[in-house]
């Protein structure tokens, strides 16, 4: 069906005109170039990295040079190859927490605020209470209890995450519910497991991918903050976050390097996040996505 | 008879306590026959329709009997009634704007619902019986692969009624289908639905407050007021010989393009408290010819001259002049 191909063709080529004729279009495309700039240094670490980042490659605290581009750091370990190595550490971690926090949070949410009643304000309840505790902390009391490992810091910071999935999805249910097409859904005999999956969780997706977006930022920067204070992933593994407090005790000797780097990286990789759920915000968002 | 209800009563429990919203109503509808269902907000009109769906909120008991060919709706529990709506009995809703589920295409829509009913039936016939029911409303079957937003108010109260009818229900339960359209699109929707109405072979319950429209539509007329069934005739005999004071003082109050006649009638004071409902007729404290037994006692209903009425003026005499 040609004509068909033809249509969708022109309203993809339309989205795109739409996304670049705008600034946030522009501000999406900054913020998604540098995350596949950091998926990328994640995947291919092995051939990007000059040296093994946990081996001793040099002197001890060098500063950037042909050989060592970033410097090296107080074990003589080379800074750029574990800023690569690091991306690793921290997708990984980001993604999984949030995936953890989202399968808590985002059934949890669609039950409760579907079925309503002494279930949901229990719930409800549970997951304020949460909230209520200042993040990092609850995190580091988590991270404390669990032990070090990718696993239990991916656990920890998905603990500190999940109400939050909770509270948008309940509460965008509560509306989304007493719409029309629902009550419609209804009328037809649909089953209600059936309104759940199809009327409701496509209608009220979009909020929960912007949430996730911020959330991977988030994430990262717990997880280095966790690092940080020691709680993270084991010493010798490459971490932005650890690297970042490894290079704060040097920086009296002037080692500024050891601690600028994976400093630009954390920066650089949330900020890539916030950009791109900025953008994919007003994209999903139909109330501003009409108004183009 | 299609549908019959008997002394059919939804109560609402609230904070405040009962509410009666609809009270004790029962009428026939038979087959091919339309009902207009009419009375100003609050009335319970919408409720009743709603009722009979069992699309209320958990708050609401449903009492009394609804028989859809000799099965009592009311007794149906939630597992049942699944199965009996959209097969057997539908409902096409007053906004079309919203009650499309804005992220699904019309062709979902309808393979949702068929699968619902017919989970045996594969993805193709589906599509074919809803290709047939959008032709049957005017609608280019092509427009299946579009979503809701991209269609107009008019197109989607179409597709609303393609959807309502293509498991070809007994019974069609239509919520003030034209409110939200202009007068054009109005008179189309109308008609089509008329034509609709004989050919699937259906009977429907038009609830409206547009006399205009139930005029044009219905066979018989049920007038509702505060929970109560007041009148319910023939639409000839509702528009020329009303029976109740408060179907006369309501067809009085329709506003028309007389130049000559600017003042706008209405009908003073307002429905009572569905809570605590005057004690003898509900109608009474707005009724210009109120005796005090209207008061005291609530009035049975009668029939005149082939018209049931809930009122005490014609006890006692059978004239039908009140």
């Amino acid at each position: 069906m040609p004509e068909v191909s033809k249509f969708v063709s022109s309203r993809l080529g339309k989205t795109f005109k739409g996304l670049f004729g705008s600034s946030t279009g522009w501000i999406t495309f900054i913020g998604l170039a540098i995350l596949v700039f950091y998926v990328i240094l994640a995947v291919f670490a092995p051939y990007l990295a000059p040296y093994d980042p946990v081996k001793r490659v040099g002197r001890s605290l060098q500063p950037p040079s042909p050989e060592h581009r970033f410097g090296t750091d107080n074990l003589g370990r080379d800074v750029l190859s574990r800023v690569i190595y690091g991306a690793r550490i921290a997708l990984v971690i980001a993604f999984l927490s949030v995936a953890i926090a989202s399968a808590i949070g985002i059934p949890l949410g669609l039950i409760s605020g579907y079925i309503g009643g002494i279930f949901d304000r229990t719930l409800t309840l549970v997951m304020d209470a949460m909230y209520a505790f200042p993040g990092l902390i609850l995190a580091i009391a988590i991270a404390a209890l669990l032990g070090p490992g990718i696993m239990n810091i991916a656990i920890s910071i998905a603990v500190v995450y999940a109400p939050t999935y909770f509270r948008v999805i309940r509460n965008q249910v509560t509306s989304v519910k007493n719409e029309l097409y629902v009550e419609a859904a209804r009328a037809i005999g649909a089953r209600r497991w059936e309104i759940l999956l199809k009327y409701i969780l496509p209608n009220v997706f979009p909020s929960v991918v912007v949430v996730l977006s911020m959330n991977l930022a988030d994430a990262i920067m717990t997880e280095a903050g966790l690092s940080f204070l020691g709680l993270g992933i084991a010493p010798p593994t490459p971490d932005w976050g650890f690297d970042l407090s490894n290079g704060r005790r040097f920086i009296l000797s002037r080692a500024w390097w050891a601690l600028l780097y994976p400093g630009l990286a954390i920066i650089t990789v949330v900020l890539g996040f916030s950009m791109f759920s900025e953008g994919l915000n007003e994209f999903l968002n139909p109330n501003v996505r009409e108004k183009r | 008879m299609v549908l019959e209800l008997k002394d059919v009563k939804i109560h609402y429990k609230t904070s405040k306590g009962m509410v009666k919203a609809v009270d004790g109503v029962s009428f026939d509808v038979d087959e091919k026959e339309t009902i207009g269902l009419v009375g100003e907000s609050g009335s319970g009109k919408s409720t009743l329709g709603y009722g009979i769906m069992k699309l209320l909120p958990r708050t609401a008991k449903v009492g009394g009997r609804i028989l859809l060919d000799g099965e009592n709706l009311a007794d149906k529990n939630e597992k049942e009634m699944q199965r009996i709506r959209g097969a057997k009995i539908a409902m096409i809703f007053q906004d079309p704007m919203t009650s499309l589920n804005p992220v699904m295409k019309v062709r979902d829509h309808f393979v949702e619902m068929i699968k619902t009913h017919n989970p045996e039936m594969s993805e193709e016939d589906a599509q074919k019986l809803a290709s047939k029911a959008l032709e049957a409303v005017g609608i280019d079957p092509v427009r299946m692969n579009d979503y809701p937003f991209q269609f107009s108010g008019g197109m989607r109260q179409r597709v609303m009624i393609a959807l309502g009818l293509v498991l070809n229900p007994k019974v069609v339960i239509a919520d003030e289908p034209t409110t939200s359209l202009d007068v054009i699109v109005q008179a189309q929707i109308l008609e089509l639905l008329k034509s609709l109405k004989e050919k699937y072979n259906m009977s429907m319950i038009l609830i409206t407050h547009d006399l205009g429209v139930v005029a044009e539509m219905a066979d018989k007329i049920a007038v509702m007021y505060a929970g109560h069934l007041v009148e319910f005739s023939e639409s000839e005999k509702i528009y020329y010989e009303p029976k109740h004071p408060y179907t006369k003082a309501l067809l009085e109050s329709i506003p028309n393009t007389d130049i000559n006649d600017l003042e706008l009638k209405f009908i003073p004071g307002s429905p009572p408290d569905l809570v605590d409902p005057p004690k003898g007729c509900r109608f009474a404290p707005r009724c210009p010819v109120a005796k005090k037994i209207c008061f005291e006692k609530e009035p049975p209903t009668v029939e005149v001259n082939g018209s049931k009425v809930k009122c005490w003026i014609y006890e006692g005499d059978n004239d039908g002049n009140g």
